[in-house]
């Protein structure tokens, strides 16, 4: 069963593997998000671009790293037989985000351009200004920043009227590209909560099968001593509220009083099950159970002992000190050790007389 | 009352209460006190006693 179960464990683990591992490799390929084109007309008269700006708003829905292809380009020219190389003015784009602060701006001489962005998501404004001089566009990027590149351009291509629809477009592509680091990272995230999951799932079944087993007497027993217990802790503790309220303890030191009621239904529980052999559970060792309260009870008297000179029972506060607690443990862990010894070597005892009746 | 069968059946395999209490997986105490009489079973370990002892329920634990 326990196998079957590992078993299950490690074929989920390797589905799992397997499942982010296509899905890393699907992952990996840029992925289209957003694409957006618009046709806008430029209409021109003695050389002027009829108006002097176009704009449009886009939204991103994710925070990523966006490609954008962003330019324009002649799309169909109007009024001339033949196409012109040279529109006879220059085109300064420029994207900002929803507070007006410019994230990227181009101008003619890079009409097509490819870049990578990394963009929040939120509303972008995109404006393409259309420009006749490089003196105009050296006015306005006193103002704004354009770019980089120089301008160039003389604008002398064309200088009569006519209309042209221009191509502008905008594609975002969201960049989902997975680095080789992020894949490992990944893999190793899995493959640690795996290793997890059958670690936890190994401690389980080792608390399980090292868990101190009793038999049905000794269950039924033990429940006897708790309930004697409990009834002995009410009853003492009501003692102690009475003589409290009647001012028969000492002012201040009722503490050690209510914490002795715990220590003595401790007592007379641990006792019980000694005397009826349900202490020691079916896979505990009796040695080793006195060992550890020989322990306990030599441990904490050497604390109690060696600071209540210095600490004394009470605190300025009029709480009681730890001392007063090693003291009450070191006493009950000698007791209990007295007892539990008692108890053996009357064990062993009624051992040899069972098997002498039974011979 | 005194289990005297059970405490024979085991002699008669010539088992120690440890033994017999080793092979139901229980204390040598509970296998006292039953043959003592100071505790009555339950019904599943009543049962693992009679298998070991080779044993039936009515054999070991009826009252004539």
């Amino acid at each position: 069963m326990k196998k079957t179960i590992r078993r299950v464990i490690w074929l989920l683990a390797g589905v799992a593997l397997l499942i982010a591992g296509i899905l890393i490799i699907a992952g990996s390929e840029s992925g289209l998000v957003w694409k957006s084109d618009w046709r806008w007309e430029v209409s021109v008269k003695d050389g002027e671009p009829a108006h002097k700006s176009d704009e449009c708003d886009f939204s991103i829905d994710r925070t990523g790293d966006y490609i954008l292809n962003i330019g324009w380009e002649q799309d169909t020219l109007r009024g001339r037989a033949d196409s012109v190389e040279d529109i006879g003015f220059i085109t300064v784009c420029t994207l900002r985000d929803d507070k007006g602060r410019v994230l990227y701006a181009l101008h003619a001489a890079s009409a097509d351009e490819k870049l990578t962005l990394k963009l929040c998501a939120g509303e972008y404004h995109l404006e393409y200004m259309y420009f006749t001089s490089k003196e105009k566009i050296e006015e306005y990027s006193g103002t704004n920043y354009i770019g980089t590149a120089p301008v160039e351009d003389d604008f002398d291509g064309l200088a009569g009227d006519g209309s042209w629809q221009m191509h502008y477009h905008l594609n975002t592509y969201w960049n989902r590209t997975f680095s080789f680091a992020d894949v490992c990272a990944l893999y190793a995230v899995l493959l640690g909560a795996c290793l997890l999951l059958t670690f936890f799932y190994g401690v389980w079944n080792g608390y399980r099968s090292s868990r101190p087993r009793y038999d049905e007497r000794q269950e039924l027993e033990q429940g006897r001593g708790f309930r004697y217990a409990f009834f002995c802790m009410m009853l003492t503790e009501f003692t102690v509220v009475f003589m409290d309220s009647v001012g028969i303890l000492a002012e201040g030191a009722s503490g050690i009083y209510y914490a002795s009621c715990i220590f003595i239904a401790l007592n007379v529980y641990v006792i019980y099950s000694l005397w009826h052999d349900c202490y020691v559970a079916l896979n505990e060792k009796k040695v080793t159970v006195l060992v550890i309260l020989a322990v306990i009870a030599v441990i904490n008297l050497f604390i109690g002992i060696n600071s209540l000179p210095s600490q004394g029972f009470l605190g300025p506060d009029g709480r009681i000190n730890s001392c007063v607690l090693n003291l009450l443990c070191g006493v009950t862990g000698a007791v209990l050790f007295m007892a539990a010894a008692l108890r053996m070597a009357l064990e062993k005892r009624n051992s040899y007389k069972d098997a002498e009746d039974d011979e | 009352m005194k289990n005297l069968r059970l405490k024979a059946a085991r002699a008669a395999l010539d088992l120690s209460q440890q033994d017999l209490a080793d092979k139901v997986g229980v204390s040598r105490q509970t296998i006292n006190s039953i043959e003592k009489g100071d505790y009555n079973p339950t019904i599943k370990l009543c049962r693992d006693i009679c298998r070991v002892l080779g044993k039936t329920l009515d054999e070991l634990f009826w009252e004539d």
